[in-house]
């Protein structure tokens, strides 16, 4: 067991976290979805058959993983609405957690990026970080999602869209305010 | 080149330059909470009833096995009498020979005896994908509360199939310490797709257990939907015609409303499980006067799960953070504080809170829980597992 999870987190662990957190964009969460990564890891570390790479292998559960998470939050969020009229505050429930440390060390350009990621649906979220924030090639990112290249693509050209799209939004917004 | 090159020029370098974010655990401090919550898992997967039948018999093995010994201690320290028995003897003196090292060895039984001992949880955390909950309301032996169950069974099965099997193995409820199975010649069926529930009333349903069985029969059905979020429920008679439910009359639909609930601790007798109890509360009853509602017990079967000793007081961080004082006495290593912890948890999930702080107390970590951390509510209650229930 223990080899196990050394060897994947002495070759992966720095990425796997990198993934996890820009996925979920908050550090503590981060920290306990690698836990369940690697419960998941030495659990079916057995019934691996080398198909894929460990790699891939690693950022799909890693994938699955915070995928478990946004329903979760999903549900919580749906219950939240069920009970208050959020018509008028469903906005202020996007994101208040604080930017990390290292975004607000950052220039302006990071820090708009990095908030106007929460728009992006899951799938381009997934595609972005990965082929971008990762550096992983179409091919990779299609086996670790389960996709083709294509649709690959298809994702990244629309997530790159609605980034600009809520970038420009918010850019909008704030010359408004500033009047 | 365009503006529109530019922008995504430059959002792109933007991406490629997102600053590293480091994970603050050590790499042996992340192996630690895997391992320790992977272990969690399992005890929790197997037989989650089991757990205090084992730990008790741990005990009790523990008792007589150090009884004899101090006894023995004791007598030789007195008189070093031998008995008649010379191999006997030889190898009472063997063992009693060193009393402290036996009391040591008692005092890390015990320590392992409670860490085991506060690691049977009553509630479901995480969405497992290999899983799912059918969801159910049982009345315990006084019918006068629900508890609320949530059977795990595989994610390829039927929450419908399962219902039906659940009026088969009522028996089986009943030898957890949990009253009559209510819907024995009720069936529920649920399309989640298009968030509908229905209850068929079979040919053997009869109405005949006054209004406290209509009632339980009602909150039953309305605790086996509400989770999935279900607003209505079809009331159908087999063969056609309305169906009579006691003191309500005749109804065609029941509505499923999220439900504030105050939970306690059912058991029961010592032999059987504790469960998470939903207590009734008045509609309008707030958060933190439900949470200090908590500390009453209700007759013989409903304990407070808050420990004798303790006081808690809660109130509202924001709309969806409780922050939860330990205002009296402390907390201990023990089941009563994991029952504690879970019950405010599982309280705070119906008052649509997501995370509850606790504070005020001097342990970091109980059970599953690191007490530092603002803690998610659960997903559900009272978790059983399908298989080890027919068995």
């Amino acid at each position: 067991m223990r080899s196990v999870y050394e060897r994947f987190y002495d070759q992966y662990h720095t990425d796997l976290y990198r993934f996890v957190f820009y996925m979920v964009k908050d550090r503590e969460q981060a920290e306990d979805l690698v836990q369940d990564v690697y419960i998941r890891v030495i659990n079916s570390y057995s019934r691996f058959n080398g198909e894929s790479s460990e790699k891939t292998w690693l950022f799909s559960i890693a994938r699955h993983v915070t995928i478990d998470y946004f329903r979760k939050q999903k549900r919580k969020k749906k219950r939240l609405m069920d009970f208050f009229d959020w018509s008028n505050h469903g906005e202020q429930l996007q994101d208040e957690r604080p930017l990390p440390d290292e975004i607000i060390e950052q220039g302006e350009t990071i820090r708009e990026v990095y908030r106007c990621m929460e728009q992006l649906t899951v799938d381009q979220k997934s595609v972005i970080v990965l082929r971008y924030i990762q550096s992983m090639s179409i091919q990779e990112t299609a086996d670790i999602l389960g996709w083709s290249a294509s649709k690959v693509k298809t994702t990244q050209h629309r997530g790159m869209k609605a980034l600009q799209r809520q970038m420009e939004k918010q850019r909008e917004e704030e010359k408004h305010h500033e009047q | 080149m365009s503006n529109k090159k530019n922008a995504d020029k430059k959002l792109e370098h933007a991406l490629k330059n997102m600053p590293e974010i480091k994970d603050r655990q050590t790499k042996d401090d992340l192996y630690r909470k895997v391992s320790s919550r992977s272990e969690d898992d399992k005890t929790r997967k197997n037989k989650p009833w089991a757990i205090p039948v084992v730990a008790s018999a741990t005990v009790i093995l523990l008792l007589a096995l150090i009884i004899p010994m101090l006894f023995m201690n004791q007598q030789e320290l007195k008189n070093r009498e031998y008995s008649t028995d010379q191999a006997a003897q030889e190898n009472s003196n063997k063992d009693s020979g060193d009393a402290a090292r036996i009391l040591e060895d008692a005092g890390e039984e015990a320590q392992l005896y409670e860490q085991k001992i506060a690691s049977e949880s009553h509630l479901v955390l995480y969405d497992d994908p290999d899983t799912q909950l059918v969801h159910i309301g049982v009345p315990g032996k006084n019918a006068e509360h629900i508890v609320p169950l949530s059977i795990i069974i595989p994610n390829h099965g039927s929450i419908t199939d399962t219902w039906s099997s659940l009026r088969n193995l009522s028996s089986q409820l009943e030898s957890l310490g949990l009253g009559n199975y209510p819907l024995s010649n009720i069936a529920l069926s649920i399309n989640k797709e298009e968030g509908k529930g229905t209850a068929l009333f079979m040919s053997g349903y009869r109405n005949n257990g006054g209004s406290s069985a209509d009632q339980v029969l009602v909150k039953s059905i309305q605790s086996a939907f509400r989770p999935y979020g279900i607003k209505q429920v079809k009331l159908k008679k087999e063969g056609g015609g309305p169906v009579e439910v006691g003191h309500y009359g005749e109804l065609d639909q029941l509505q499923v409303e999220p439900e504030p609930a105050v939970y306690k601790l059912y058991q029961y007798s010592p032999n059987h499980p504790t469960f998470l109890i939903s207590t009734e509360t008045r509609p309008d009853l707030k958060i933190d006067e439900a949470i200090q509602a908590m500390h009453k017990s209700e007759g013989k079967l409903i304990s407070s799960p808050i420990p004798e000793n303790v006081r808690i007081q809660a109130k509202k961080i924001d709309e969806r953070t409780l922050e939860v004082n330990i205002n009296e006495g402390s907390l201990q290593q023990d089941q009563q504080t994991l029952n504690m912890v879970e019950a405010v948890l599982a309280t705070a999930g119906t008052y649509h809170m997501e995370k509850v702080q606790f504070t005020g107390n001097d342990i970091k970590r109980i059970g599953p829980y690191n007490l530092t951390r603002p803690l998610d509510v659960p997903i559900a209650v009272n978790p059983l597992d399908y298989i080890e229930l027919k068995k």
